[in-house]
This record gives C-alpha cells, structure tokens and sequence, in this order.
C-alpha cells in the first residue's frame, strides 16, 4: 500500500465514546487538506489521531503509513490511516 | 461498500489461468434519488465483479471494490478489484424502505 | 477516516461467509461545507460495516479502503467501508472565516 504524506490544516476536533480500542485515549483532529492555491479545500476534511499537541488554525504533516500508525496506536487491527507526523512551523 | 444490479453475466473462455472457473458478472451500481429519497436509481456506470456467493440475474447486490475485494479465500490471488460479497434484501433511508427483495 | 453521516440501513439476504455478525449502514461522507451545514449532505451514501451500532443521524469515523478490514486481522473480511466511532461532539471552525 502506497505511503501517503499530506499537509493540511486542522479545522477542528472530534470526540467519541463508543469507538473501536485503538482510539481509546487519542485526540481526534479534523484536518482540511488544501488545494495548491493554499486555500481551497480539497476533498472531504480527514480525522487524524494527534500525538504532537497540534490546535486549531495549525498546518499539520499527516501521514498514511499503517507500519507507523500500527507502532503508534499499539495496535495490530486499528482502521485507522492519519496520523500527526509534525506541526509546520508557518 | 456500495449496491448494484445484476444486470447479465460474462463469459470469457480464454482468459489469464489465475481467472479460470471464476464466475463474473455485469453490474451496474446503483444510488439514491437525489430528489425524493425514496428509490434506488442507476448511476449510469457498469463494470465487472467477481461473484463468490451464487448471485443471479436481476439482483441487487453489496459490492466491495480496492484491494479489500481480494480479502476472501477465494479471491485472495486473483488480479480484481471488484467482488460481489452480499445479496441485497431491504435498503431503508429516513426510516422509509427504499428497495425490498420481495416486491 | 472521513466524517459520515449515516441514513439508513441495507439487510442482506445472503452473504460471502466471512461476513456475519455487524450490520450494513448507509452512509454519506460528509465535505466541510456540509460539515459547517453552510450545505446539505448531498453526493452519493455508501455501504458501512458497523459493529458498533450506530443509529440515523449518527455522525461516525468512516474508515475506507484496506484500513476497514483491519480490525478482523488476522481474519480476512472483504470489507472496504467501517464504522472506527461513533462521533459525540465534533467541532470545527471553517477556516474561510479565518
């Protein structure tokens, strides 16, 4: 499966009490991808699981790679594919 | 996943080995109305799946496309990316039945 | 994993083996505009494996692809769509209005 690195914006948060293990205990980000203009969004906005503290109105790095995900998430069976890699410094 | 119809079958006799006694069928996925949310209609689109569980003619089917559609026995070496995992008996949208097996 | 709203419900009447078990969502992803409700859920709803009961009007994680069938690992499902969560409170600030 290809490894997908992207930089979005983190447009919000997202809480869940009933959810599958591996995300017991993680914050949910909801980040925007953008179009090549910087502004236009594109597609539909991501949930990613944040290690790194990022908030609202910061550019996030995500990443798509399960390998890290999994190592991540102590988790062998977790459906989920964003993950925090970095905060952009501007 | 999404849902389709049955709409005829494929016949390939010569075809790559790994595809040999691999039944296929033509189906046509289908959506809900945009406007009344009370029917399915077609989306216009068709293509070919893998059927692993006896589907026919005129059915409605649950279609698994990606890489998830060679996650089965038997389809985990064929080169497809579109298999029939399900035959479709109600679909229900706002609590109102949108398409039934039966009627 | 996409936000998704689900609306309704698909019964099978027969299903690959593997499978059995959860139940079968509709579901429409959801863009940022209709996240904000600047507009209404439209596009095409898919078909998600749910096993954590969601309901209509649920807001759920929607997780696609080859990530959806990794809950059953080592088993394999031909799942491609799978409720991760059932969403309680999800906030956003559009970023146009910045």
């Amino acid at each position: 499966m290809d490894t997908i690195m992207q930089i979005g914006l983190v447009i919000g948060t997202a809480n869940a009490t009933v959810k599958h293990p591996s995300l017991e205990g993680w914050k949910m980000l909801i980040v925007q991808l953008l179009a090549a203009d910087g502004k236009s969004p594109d597609g539909d906005p991501l949930l990613a699981v944040d290690s790194m503290g990022a908030g609202l109105g910061e550019r996030v790095i995500l990443t798509s790679d399960g390998a890290s995900t999994r190592e991540l998430l102590k988790s062998e069976t977790t459906p989920v594919r964003w993950t925090v890699l970095g905060i952009c410094d501007e | 996943m999404f849902v389709a119809k049955v709409t005829g079958s494929v016949v390939s006799t010569q075809k790559v080995k790994t595809m040999v006694g691999q039944k296929l069928l033509l189906v046509e996925p289908y959506r809900l109305d945009e406007k009344d949310r009370t029917k399915l209609v077609t989306t216009g689109r068709t293509f070919v799946a893998v059927d692993t569980i006896g589907a026919g003619e005129g059915d409605f089917v649950l279609i698994t496309q990606g890489s998830s559609a060679r996650l089965t026995p038997e389809t985990k070496s064929l080169p497809i990316d579109t298999v029939i995992i399900g035959i479709v008996d109600t679909v229900h949208v706002d609590n109102g039945c949108v398409f039934s097996r039966n009627e | 994993m996409r936000i998704a709203e689900v609306i309704g419900t698909v019964t099978l009447n027969r299903w690959h083996p593997s499978l059995g078990g959860g139940s079968y969502r509709l579901a429409k992803p959801l863009s940022l505009n209709e996240l904000t409700g600047q507009a209404k859920p439209s596009g095409e709803p898919l078909v998600v494996y749910d096993e954590l009961g969601s309901g209509i009007g649920s807001r759920i994680a929607l997780s696609e692809s080859r990530e959806a069938a990794m809950p059953f690992y080592p088993e394999v499902k031909p799942i491609d769509a799978y409720n991760a969560a059932i969403l309680d409170a999800v906030r956003v600030q559009s970023p146009h209005h910045d």
